[in-house]
């Protein structure tokens, strides 16, 4: 169930990065909210700009080349852009923590595994016997076999299954209210991807807490999600229950997504892709970012850059011929 | 662990114990004439002969490892803390901190090492003490650009975004987390450095501007024995072998550790 209210609130945020020739505008005009107790979904291709997202989240931008110029981060009502660092530090890993793409390189390779969660619970003030004996707790919450004992162990001792179950379990340490999640599974194998997933879906019911997920995988989105964002060259063109944008997709990208997933039932030999790269975000083509590869594209897409609407319950979608689209079927 | 790193260690405990215990065995007085016994050639009285003034060649020897040992010692360790936390800082915050220190050892390196020690040596007096400050003064670059080098590849690994995303202050980040990471490469150039060090402060003692005669340090010895190498060859060859021994020590040391250390952190 999707909690009472929102956690998390993104409105309007555009991150713009400096390069030679200007700003370049990795997000733009990016809205959205994370409620209480669900698993959010933002996916994109690669350069699309959910990483950049997540990081002006949590305040991890790459400095100086990188800055807010506009919008709100809220975390239940508090604003997290404007807090000074000393404030925003006590947010990051109390409230707010983050898990990374890689665990071969998003742990300290000199430091057992135990040493590390531990450090993390001695910053937000739990230390001694508390803090072992949270140690423990969170490794076998998420999932590490013989705590006591793997406690000990470096990170280059473990699988890349386990590191990822340990990187999750220095994020979880402090309790967190969000759990930010850059591509948590892509650096797996399969099979230890839908371990993973599964173990963050039992994170959220047993602990209640909220996940951003971000991830450039739809089958990902389909398993963990109950609502998800679709995000292309720096916006967001579709956002709503999982169900509905899966089943019913109102933008014409998030169409070309779905059809291109490879699947076993349909029987068809070739990928079906959609046609064209993404444009350079320096460069965008005027008004809809994405009708130079829309199949269904007219003369005022590029006119303006078509806003998020209504296309049903809680679905936005940002095109302006989503009512033609809703009534046709694949 | 490798063989190198037993070894040297080993051997550099055998040093140590010398150093300690030689000293003790064979008295601590080796300044004190007795020119009736000079230039005696090693003997069961004198294992490793007498000098041009009837100084026990072996008990100046074995007093001198105390001495070299020292020179090593506070000839590296300020120059490596300098070092590191010069590079450190400079590849962390980089901008215009990086460029200062950087460029500040560009121009240290320029000139070669040995004629810019021995320049602020003869600047400041002759002695150890003005020594260390010479060598602490020109030795932090090579620690400087090592760790900067290391810290610029480790700040690029995510477990420091993933410190930083838990909330860690720079403080903690630094001295936590990458200064374990990157000093490993700086204590193992250390010890080849240590050896380094020693020829060199017995370079400085044979050129009259680091240890001072007639205290027992080795270059000192060799540069005194120098004048009898061809009656006496025995006054300079010792101390000669002992560095040699002493440079071995290291070299294992510092081998093996990278060895060691190397396997034990990437496998």
């Amino acid at each position: 169930m999707t909690g009472s209210g929102v956690l998390l609130s993104v409105e309007n945020l555009t991150t713009e990065y400096r390069t030679a020739g200007g700003g370049v505008p990795a997000v733009q005009d990016v809205s959205f909210q994370v409620h209480r107790g669900e698993i959010f979904g933002l996916v994109g291709e690669s350069g699309s700009g959910k990483s950049t997202v997540i990081r002006s989240i949590i305040g991890l931008l790459p400095k100086p080349a990188a800055r807010i110029t506009r919008g709100t981060v809220r975390l239940d009502g508090l604003d997290l852009i404007s807090l000074d660092p000393r404030e925003m530090r006590r947010i990051r890993g109390g409230r707010v923590a983050m898990v990374f793409q890689d665990p071969m390189t998003s742990l300290d390779p000199v430091l057992p595994i135990g040493d590390q969660i531990r450090e993390g619970l001695r910053y937000h003030g739990i230390t001694g016997r508390a803090a072992q004996a949270r140690v423990l707790e969170v490794m076998s919450l998420v999932g590490i076999p013989d705590a006591p004992r793997r406690q000990r162990a470096y990170p280059f001792e473990l699988s890349g299954g386990l590191r990822q179950r340990v990187a999750i379990a220095i994020a979880l340490a402090a309790s967190p209210q969000v759990l930010l999640a850059d591509e948590p599974t892509t650096a797996l194998d399969v099979t230890i991807q839908d371990q993973i997933l599964k173990l963050l879906l039992s994170l959220k019911e047993q602990l209640g807490m909220s996940v951003l997920l971000v991830t450039h995988d739809l089958g990902v989105v389909a398993q963990t999600c109950q609502r998800v964002a679709v995000m292309y060259a720096g916006r967001l063109v579709e956002i709503g229950p999982v169900t509905t944008v899966f089943s019913a997709p109102a933008h014409p990208y998030t169409r070309g997504l779905l059809a291109s997933l490879p699947g076993l039932a349909t029987g068809r030999t070739r990928l079906r892709a959609i046609p064209g790269s993404p444009p350079d975000l320096g460069s965008l083509p005027s008004g809809c970012a994405f009708r130079t590869r829309c199949p269904i594209a007219i003369e005022r897409c590029a006119e303006v850059v078509p806003p998020l609407e209504d296309h049903g319950t809680d679905h936005l979608t940002a095109c302006l011929r989503h009512q033609e689209l809703g009534q046709t079927d694949d | 662990m490798p063989g190198s790193l037993i070894a040297g260690t080993a051997l550099l405990l055998a040093v140590l114990v010398v150093a300690i215990l030689g000293p003790l065995v064979l008295g601590t007085d080796v300044t004190t004439l007795h020119l009736e016994d000079a230039l005696l050639p090693p003997s069961s009285a004198h294992l490793m002969g007498t000098d041009n003034f009837g100084r026990d060649v072996l008990a100046r020897v074995v007093n001198g490892a105390l001495v070299d040992l020292q020179i090593g010692f506070f000839s590296v360790v300020p120059a490596l803390c300098i070092g590191m936390l010069i590079g450190g800082l400079a590849a962390y915050y980089g901008g215009w901190a990086d460029v200062l220190a950087m460029r500040l050892a560009d121009i240290v390196v320029a000139f070669p090492f040995f004629v810019l020690v021995i320049a602020i040596v003869a600047v400041l007096g002759p002695g150890l003490t003005n020594m260390y400050i010479a060598v602490a003064a020109v030795g932090w670059t090579a620690y400087a650009r090592l760790v900067r080098s290391e810290v610029l590849v480790a700040k690029q690994a995510e477990y420091v975004d993933a410190a930083r995303a838990l909330g860690y202050s720079d403080r903690r980040i630094i001295l936590r987390h990458l200064v374990p990471n990157v000093g490993v490469q700086a204590l193992i150039f250390a010890t080849s450095d240590f050896v380094l060090d020693i020829l060199l402060g017995s370079s400085l003692g044979f050129l009259g501007l680091g240890a001072q005669p007639p205290a027992p340090e080795w270059g000192v010895m060799i540069a005194d024995g120098r004048n009898f190498i061809t009656q006496a060859p025995w006054i300079s060859t010792f101390p000669g072998l002992a560095i040699v021994v002493i440079g071995i020590a290291f070299s294992l040391l510092g081998d093996g550790l990278a060895d060691y250390l190397r396997v034990e952190e990437r496998r």
